[in-house]
């Protein structure tokens, strides 16, 4: 009798089973969370930040993109304290999370059930299923919860399995092993909390792509990586391109200003202070012929110069 | 069995429940992330531990309820965040220890978009009022111990001050075990019979943080937690126990202390010879049938004595030694 109750609730809810998951967040949850994306989207769900726009918040410095997240109201994003594989390469990518817990056996059981469930690998172990969702262009953020020995995430056989799809890295509250040989991965990079040659243990991934916490700063599914020597910041996707662009115009004009300074035609109260029309039709000639691909447009520019009183 | 979890795994399949869309998880999810408990439960789906269980576990010591963990694979429910001291939990009476249901809850560092989001679905999921650091406070029943993750935060990350600390004691009867911090202590120390385990306290108010789950599963250090789990809290650190594990737990440490205190009075009457830390000749029949008569007839025993009888003739002990 039982046994036929369960048999008719299974028949109703295998609807859902189609679509949803468990361990994985739904496309729905994360377009829920990051709701003021309004670009294309990946079939996760993440948001679509177009790849000029990620190359280009490379030339951001680090106050820059705290700067302008600050001012927004986006206080917690940016998290300090790490061990960095490379120091002095800058990456930025697209996040995908992972949140690991210390392992029990009842959580551990539903988790390994649910990701079979959902189609996820049965070969080695579970810490895998997020790096076979990976795809170009992201950057594998997780949780392991600042876990050192017996917390290495990856080792360089992973670490490869990571570049080879993401083009980039890792960033861990957590530690990895085989260091020395991650160094030899050419363009592979790692903000970690600690490495360690012992191997990962008694930890399971308990979420991919939901919201999970990194130090101080709690990290969204397609959220916009920027890690370099200074820290790494988590820029929720929505603002990123006006980071990029506000960061651009900042850039711009400091280097103009540098431009002029060595000239000597200008006072430098003049060059700092409020721009002259003289000056600034120096600077929309200056930027017609800029030799780098940008973000900012003519446009940004004129409205830029059309509010400007520096 | 296996049917049984196919038939959860469905469920989760149509709630989402591990990606934690929720804020406060639905009492389906509760059940099936505590699926090992076959007993009554509350209406919120946690799992319903006898009241006279969670009082008989406070006698059971630390180590006892660690190896029954152990012995169940369950490596990872003890924390004490020892430093260079054995126990770095500040307690607000540290000679008393408390027992209760834990109510978990989950903060983060605040955002505006999920804060954004944690008020849409705080509303959808029908609660009375905004989604705040009383929104756990107000799900406690009495029993129930307020267990929270603020992952350790001390300066503006103070989740209750004293009016908070006098509504979790007018709710639960119990107290809170909070890896975080808290203010007003001296407010909170004269709550009559309410107790507490926390990081540190610090006189600034919260800020900066916000709540995103109740009753989902949380970390407390070395510790995962699932709503419903057994808290055992005491001067040496705290152990959350899986619900289905507590009869176990209890009994077996009980009978071991039992155990333990025949030993110690045998060793001092001299009944027995005893040497390199056993009885000469190990735990024999003889001592076993002393040891059993002893403890039947005790007269401040823990557990019923049908229990007791039950559980000693389940569990022989004779072992000759070498």
């Amino acid at each position: 009798m039982n046994q036929k109750i369960y048999l008719l609730v299974l028949t109703a809810l295998s609807f859902f089973q189609m679509e949803a998951q468990q361990v994985g967040a739904t496309p729905e949850q994360v377009k829920a969370w990051t709701s003021q994306w309004e670009g294309e989207r990946f079939d996760d769900g993440r948001p679509m930040v177009p790849d000029l726009v990620i190359e280009r918040l490379k030339n951001a410095t680090l106050e820059q993109v705290w700067g302008y997240m600050n001012r927004k109201g986006y206080r917690n994003q940016v998290e300090m304290g790490w061990l960095i594989l490379k120091p002095g390469e800058t990456m930025t990518g697209r996040a995908v999370t992972t949140q690991f817990m210390p392992t029990r056996p009842d959580l551990d059981s539903l988790v390994r059930a649910s990701g079979k469930a959902e189609g996820r690998s049965q070969k080695g172990g579970i810490n895998i299923w997020p790096i076979d969702i990976l795809r170009s262009g992201d950057i594998y953020v997780a949780d392991g919860y600042g876990k050192i020995k017996d917390g290495t995430l990856i080792g360089s056989s992973l670490g490869n399995a990571i570049y080879g799809k993401t083009g980039n890295g890792v960033v861990f509250n957590g530690s990895v092993r085989d260091m020395e040989e991650l160094k030899d991965t050419e363009g592979f990079n790692a903000w970690m909390k600690g490495q360690d040659p012992s191997y990962i243990k008694d930890m399971t991934p308990t979420s991919i792509n939901a919201p999970i916490r990194i130090g101080s700063v709690t990290v969204f599914p397609g959220d916009i990586v920027f890690a370099n020597e200074y820290g790494v910041a988590f820029i929720p996707a929505h603002m990123v391109k006006d980071l990029v662009s506000a960061s651009e115009l900042t850039g711009l004009r400091d280097e103009f200003e540098r431009v002029l300074l060595q000239e000597g035609k200008y006072l430098s109260g003049e060059i700092h202070g409020d721009w002259s029309d003289k000056i600034k039709d120096e600077y929309r000639a200056w930027f017609a012929k800029y030799p780098k691909e940008l973000t900012v447009t003519k446009e940004d520019i004129e409205k830029y110069l059309a509010k400007e009183d520096h | 069995m296996k049917f049984k979890l196919l038939f959860l795994i469905l469920i989760f399949s149509a709630t989402g429940l591990l990606s934690g869309q929720s804020v406060t998880w639905p009492a389906d999810n509760i059940i099936a992330l505590t699926a090992d408990w076959e007993g009554e439960r509350f209406p919120d789906g946690r799992p319903k531990i006898s009241d006279n269980l969670l009082e008989r576990l406070k006698g059971v010591s630390m180590e006892e309820a660690w190896a029954t963990l152990r012995k169940n694979g369950y490596m990872n429910q003890f924390e004490n965040f020892s430093g260079v001291s054995e126990n770095s939990w500040e307690i607000l009476h540290p000679d008393q220890p408390m027992t209760g249901r834990a109510v978990t809850a989950q903060y983060t560092p605040a955002r505006p978009d999920l804060e954004n989001y944690v008020q849409a679905q705080g509303k959808k999921e029908k609660n009375p009022s905004k989604i705040s650091n009383y929104s756990p406070i107000s799900v406690l029943v009495e029993g129930d111990i307020y267990v929270a993750d603020g992952y350790g935060k001390m300066e503006e990350g103070t989740l209750i001050g004293d009016n908070l600390g006098n509504a979790i004691w007018n709710a639960s009867k119990r107290g809170f075990v909070f890896n975080g911090s808290i203010r007003d202590v001296e407010g909170n120390l004269e709550i009559e019979g309410m107790n507490g385990w926390f990081r540190g306290s610090d006189p600034s108010a919260i800020k900066n943080m916000m709540l995103s789950a109740i009753n989902g599963p949380i970390r407390i250090g070395r510790a995962t937690i699932l709503p419903g789990d057994a808290v055992l809290a005491k001067k040496t650190g705290v152990v959350f126990i899986p619900s289905h594990l507590v009869a176990q737990l209890v009994i077996s440490g009980e009978v071991t202390a039992l155990q333990d205190e025949f030993t110690h009075m045998r060793i001092n009457d001299g009944t027995y010879e005893y040497k390199d830390e056993r009885f000469v000749g190990g735990w024999s029949e003889i001592i076993d049938k002393d040891f059993v008569n002893w403890a039947i007839n005790k007269s401040d025993l823990p557990m019923p004595k049908s229990e007791l009888k039950e559980y000693l003739d389940a569990h022989p002990r004779v072992n000759k030694g070498n």
